[in-house]
């Protein structure tokens, strides 16, 4: 049991995560988020079951996993096979419509949510057996496992909502998970603000962060000695799409180095990084990289770039000012922009104009942009390490869900 | 024994599909290997698009996979894309090779006597479907009286079901908790209508009773949404709101209401207050039991049978006394004023008891107004559909209609635009002169 002061005996009762993708090979912060949660829990002496698709890729949904039950560590892992078999011209239709923000007919919500992902093997597992679980925590809100899976037992429901201010958070479709959940797990101010803005939230909320793992050490130079990087680099890692501010990040760093900023843009992750021609001397892609590998670059880098609008926490972010890293944000994220003022450990933009500024500035000072970066490590150890997450996430277990009794764990019966 | 449940089902938002989920999680429980098709992708295992006779005979290809089947039987999944009594005649027949093929249990939640009424074959072909079925369940008494004499069955190989065997409390807490997580005020009288948005749930007849008593520290809820655009609910909802708005104690809380929310209200209200106009039965009925939550409902379908505690009502004078009682404003149905003399012909006088009790005799379903009247003759156009036997025609007039669907959709819509926004503003119209001529003093004599 790994630092908290609750008492095993306290604890009784399973505690059951379900993420769309669970894995070694998923990208993508909300998981992240999850994995790092049940592990905490489950180190501290929690049952913890991990409720997953047997999915790897986002984009296809493939079946990627066996399905069946696994050990990971202390958690108990259960996958369940995804079917995507309907022909998605409804998704592909009224997703156009919703991006274009234009007003969607409830019915054709609920068909655009049908109409793609769906793990019946997953949900009814959930309905079988939810009665054995003290809490249910669901996570992000618009994938299809925690929008079904989050209704079926709402009064242990845990929604970790992961909201970004995008168009489908404001459908009606969403309004009864988050609205009916027993509680909300919000990973910073502005999302539970943005919350508040859209839903009728249930009393119980709290904003619990997610915590991030400290490394024991960084070695950059292995980094660049390993992927042969020398000079200065800003560095992205993460999802590269549209969707993240990839495009936007490659469009503005082009420009900059027309300009004669003198940087390499490294960036590793999933999705296909499209570079273009006349840019593969100055972007250099790494692909998937270990953890240890991306600590690294974090402190090789002369800063950090996070150009996504649509963040509900930003981990990369975080993992950057542990390494001591400037970091260059897109202002349209409420999130990171309130990072970034509390921490005064960075630069946000609004403009792409902005952006080249801010890598014009970190390429011809970067002793004083690494001084910038002091009070982002500090920060993150006050607010994100991850006993003090734990310990609120703990503390709202204890108060929002009630231990399911010895005979309702071991029986099938459901309780009335 | 493996077990395939037929029905509309959940993430979809639907009393049917959230009845269809209990049923499901208790036979699973159970022990039983259920498993679930839908009509459209869901959270089922299977899915294939009913409605007209192709999804039929799909259904039957597949039914010989299972041991037993389980129907949640109502027209539109059964019958909604058809447009010929040879299909429906079709349909008729797949079922009843299904329900000899497979036991098969039909849990009737609606069926449309009309057909059967009117066409020996249908009811010949209904019957039979029937007849092979291996149970029946209804949940009230008159459902199973209506569909034995329509179908031609013995009552006794209908079975009663309870509404309520299914199901169980998404939420508990008190009314104080509950009201505090809704905004309600703590010490109100809070009487609830809540329920999909459509014109035979009656709430506009609980608003204008509620209007016309004016009750001091009450208010009224109306909770929930069309279930699906139609101009029509998209009409009666916009009623709704224009009718709420007379009255700053009366709320319209216009959307998507989840099960835990739905529960929610139901343990702040201190009545539900549901004046359908039809209805063969209702989960709201049976929701409220969960919380012990009084009802009042009008005495229609098979809701006398769902429960003996419901307070039921007849007509509008009923149900504006039963409000009254229910937020204690019984004084509100009382005479202002002792008789005087005046006038002593028998309408005037009539018109005054009935002035003074606030109330009429009007069934539920009142009598329209003359304007309504007419307006009622203005029917919402549908966009025409082929119907012939021969189906030559059928291919011509359709490929006829896409071809000029583009120039005449919007004038239909437009229309029906026009016709609903008409009526919309009568309907006010005519609420506010009621509220006014109950509001006005009597006359001095």
């Amino acid at each position: 049991m790994v630092g908290s002061s609750v008492d095993h005996s306290h604890r009784p009762g399973r505690i059951a995560f379900i993420p769309p993708r669970y894995g070694p090979d998923v990208v993508g912060g909300a998981e992240a988020v999850v994995a790092e949660t049940a592990h905490g829990l489950a180190a501290r002496g929690w049952q913890v079951d991990v409720l997953t698709t047997c999915a790897a890729d986002h984009y296809t949904w493939a079946n990627h996993y066996p399905a069946g039950e696994t050990m990971d560590d202390e958690i108990t892992l259960r996958r369940f096979p995804t079917v995507v078999n309907s022909p998605a011209r409804d998704r592909d239709r009224i997703g156009g419509m919703i991006l274009a923000g234009q007003d969607v007919p409830i019915q054709d919500q609920q068909l655009w949510m049908n109409d793609g992902l769906r793990v019946p093997e997953l949900w009814h597992y959930v309905l079988d057996n939810s009665h054995r679980y003290r809490a249910i925590v669901v996570a992000p809100y618009m994938f299809w496992t925690s929008f079904c899976c989050g209704q079926i037992d709402p009064i242990k429901t845990i929604v970790m909502p992961c909201l970004h201010d995008e168009e489908t958070a404001y459908l009606d479709l969403f309004q009864p998970l988050i609205n009916g959940a027993a509680g909300i797990w919000f990973l910073s101010g502005p999302e539970e603000a943005l919350a508040k803005r859209i839903f009728h939230l249930p009393l119980r909320t709290e904003v619990v962060g997610a915590g991030i793992e400290v490394p024991p050490a960084y070695d950059p130079q292995q980094f660049r000695a390993d992927f042969r990087i020398d000079g200065q680099f800003v560095f992205f890692a993460g999802r590269r799409e549209w969707g993240k501010g990839w495009t936007e990040l490659l469009d503005a760093f082009a420009f900059a180095v027309s300009q004669g900023v003198d940087l390499k843009l490294v960036t590793a992750g999933v999705g296909d990084p499209t570079i273009p021609t006349h840019l593969t001397d100055r972007v250099i892609d790494i692909g998937f990289i270990t953890d240890g590998q991306r600590n690294d670059a974090m402190a090789a880098a002369t800063a950090y770039v996070q150009p996504s609008a649509m963040e509900s926490f930003s981990r990369t972010v975080m993992e950057a000012w542990l390494a001591g890293t400037p970091v260059i944000a897109n202002a349209d994220s409420d999130v990171v922009s309130w990072h970034v003022e509390r921490s005064e450990a960075g630069l946000t933009y609004r403009t792409p104009t902005e952006l080249v500024e801010c890598l014009r500035f970190v390429a011809s000072q970067p002793e004083v942009a690494k001084k910038l970066a002091v009070s982002g490590r500090p920060y993150v150890l006050d607010n994100y390490e991850p006993t003090t997450v734990l310990d609120k996430m703990e503390a709202s277990l204890l108060e929002w869900t009630k231990p399911v009794s010895v005979a309702g764990a071991d029986s099938t019966e459901i309780p009335v | 024994m493996r077990v395939l449940m037929v029905t509309p089902y959940a993430p979809y938002r639907d009393g049917i599909a959230a009845y269809a989920v209990q049923e499901v999680r208790r036979r699973r429980a159970a022990g039983e290997d259920l498993e679930v098709l839908s009509p459209f992708p869901s959270a089922a295992h299977h899915h294939i698009r009913l409605g007209g006779v192709a999804g039929m005979a799909k259904l039957a290809a597949m039914a010989g996979r299972y041991d037993r089947l389980v129907i949640q039987f109502f027209p539109e999944m059964i019958f909604g894309r058809t447009r010929t009594g040879a299909e429906r005649l079709a349909i008729w027949t797949a079922l009843a090779g299904i329900t000899k093929l497979v036991p098969t249990e039909l849990r009737i939640h609606e069926v449309q006597y009309q057909p059967m009424r009117e066409h020996a074959s249908e009811r010949r072909a209904a019957h039979r479907v029937f007849d092979q079925a291996a149970e029946i369940t209804v949940h009230t008494a008159q459902e199973r009286q209506e569909l034995a004499d329509a179908a031609g069955l013995s009552p006794m190989r209908i079975k009663l079901l309870d509404h309520g065997t299914n199901f169980a409390a998404h939420s508990r807490m008190d009314q104080a908790e509950a009201r505090s997580l809704l905004g309600l005020p703590p010490d109100d009288k809070v009487l609830l209508c809540i329920g999909f948005l459509q014109a035979h749930k009656g709430f506009d007849r609980a608003i204008q009773a509620f209007l016309r008593l004016d009750p001091d520290g009450a208010s009224l809820h109306v909770v929930g949404d069309v279930r699906v655009y139609h101009p029509e609910l998209e009409a009666h909802a916009r009623t709704l709101a224009m009718l709420a708005e007379l009255s700053p104690k009366v709320h319209l809380h216009r959307r998507f209401v989840g099960d835990a929310e739905f529960d929610t209200w139901l343990q702040a209200a201190d009545t539900v207050v549901l004046p359908y106009r039809e209805i063969w039965s209702s989960g709201v009925v049976e929701r409220a039991k969960l919380f012990e939550t009084p009802v009042i409902a009008a005495a229609v379908g098979g809701i006398a049978d769902q429960s003996s505690s419901i307070t039921l009502i007849k007509n509008d004078g009923e149900l504006m006394a039963a409000m009254a009682r229910a937020v204690g404003a019984e004084a509100a149905l009382v005479s202002e004023a002792e008789w005087t003399e005046g006038s002593s012909d028998y309408m005037s006088i009539q018109a005054e008891i009935r002035r003074r009790a606030r109330t009429d005799d009007r069934p539920l379903e009142a009598d329209p107004s003359p304007v309504q009247d007419r307006l009622a003759d203005l029917e919402v156009l549908p966009m025409p559909h082929p119907i012939s036997l021969k189906p030559w025609i059928n291919q011509t007039k359709s490929l006829i209609g896409r071809a000029t669907n583009w120039q005449i959709h919007p004038l239909v819509v437009n229309a029906n635009e026009s016709t609903t926004a008409l009526r919309d503003a009568i309907t006010l119209l005519e609420a506010r002169v009621a509220a006014l001529e109950d509001r006005r003093e009597p006359p001095q004599s």
